[in-house]
């Protein structure tokens, strides 16, 4: 509580709240960075699940850094946007939620590259196996839930 | 009609009064909104990049052609979503102009993806791996890429462009 009430004091604290251009700059980096990330991951997700199999599922070994970079993006301006009101995020369930989601969401990732190498290493062929759909499955659940959990803070 | 009649108008279409008063619609399309975000600026990530050159001697150019479709369903989801937000509160929309500017982008985007589909698609799906795509053709990526970039900047900084009328 006492670090709460620090963060709210910080310069950093007062520059989101009472800045009048801080607040949207950073909201809108946090959607960018969200398009980034969702994007590249649901679309990967997408992929092992058999959508537009004729890409090598190994090309999407390039755009793990791009989501890696929204995901970085996204814990700067998150963190930012939580000094503008620590007190009213730490308590809020749904921003809870969203949190538990997206360390789910970033380890259903981690571990569905892992899966994958091991599909592409064991099989050479273009097909994900049953494990890493499921993997890909559950991502998108965690990804769409973080957005949905993101989305009720403002009103619940 | 005035334009004020036909803002009156949109304000009262039945999805403007459900928009307006539902406590479960507006969450609702606002995460559908989101999730229409990251489907279309994600599809158009797959394709622009490959486009632009990345891991071309991996994949064809038509290996990521099934992601233009996807790209028009998630716009699609969110022109519906959007429209239901604008009869919500027409007027507020309507005199934002961060607001007017993401529409015209809107527009500019959707004309450079058709541009795109009817215009280029033939030609780079008959290329063999590793070709090069072109400097028109990258062009049309590049101009997605930040388009679609602006367009969600706009589209989070209008609740604070208004002058909340």
């Amino acid at each position: 509580m006492q670090f709460l009430a620090w963060l709210f004091k910080s310069p950093v604290g007062l520059f989101v709240q009472e800045s009048s251009w801080g607040y949207p700059a950073v909201l809108s980096t946090h959607a960018v960075g969200m398009g980034i990330v969702v994007g590249s991951v649901l679309m990967y997700d997408f992929r092992v699940l058999g959508f537009a199999n004729k890409i090598s599922l190994a090309w999407f070994d390039r755009l793990y850094l791009l989501a890696w970079f929204g995901f970085a993006l996204n814990a700067v301006s998150g963190a930012l946007l939580f000094t503008g009101d620590p007190v009213k995020f730490a308590f809020s369930t749904p921003f809870q939620i969203k949190i538990l989601l997206i360390f789910a969401g970033a380890w259903s990732i981690w571990l569905l590259g892992r899966s994958i190498h091991r599909d592409i290493a064991g099989e050479r062929t273009g097909v994900a196996s049953t494990k890493s759909k499921w993997i890909a499955a559950l991502s998108i659940f965690f990804w769409i839930g973080a957005i949905v959990a993101g989305r009720l803070i403002a009103y619940l | 009609m005035s334009e004020a009649q036909i803002l009156h108008w949109f304000y009262t279409t039945a999805l403007g009064e459900v928009a307006r008063n539902s406590r479960v619609l507006w969450p609702a399309f606002e995460s559908l909104h989101f999730v229409g975000l990251c489907v279309l600026f994600g599809s158009l990530l797959v394709v622009d990049l490959r486009v632009l050159g990345l891991g071309k001697n991996v994949i064809s150019v038509s290996s990521v052609m099934p992601f233009i479709p996807l790209a028009f369903a998630a716009g699609l989801l969110n022109v519906v979503t959007g429209i239901s937000f604008f009869c919500a509160q027409p007027e507020t929309y309507w005199h934002n102009p961060a607001f007017k500017w993401k529409m015209a982008l809107f527009v500019f985007g959707g004309l450079n993806a058709l541009f795109f589909e009817f215009f280029e698609r033939r030609r780079l799906t008959a290329l063999p791996i590793d070709a090069d795509t072109g400097s028109l053709a990258k062009l049309v990526a590049l101009g997605s890429m930040a388009t679609w970039l602006v367009v969600m900047i706009l589209g989070r900084t209008l609740p604070y462009t208004g002058s909340g009328g």
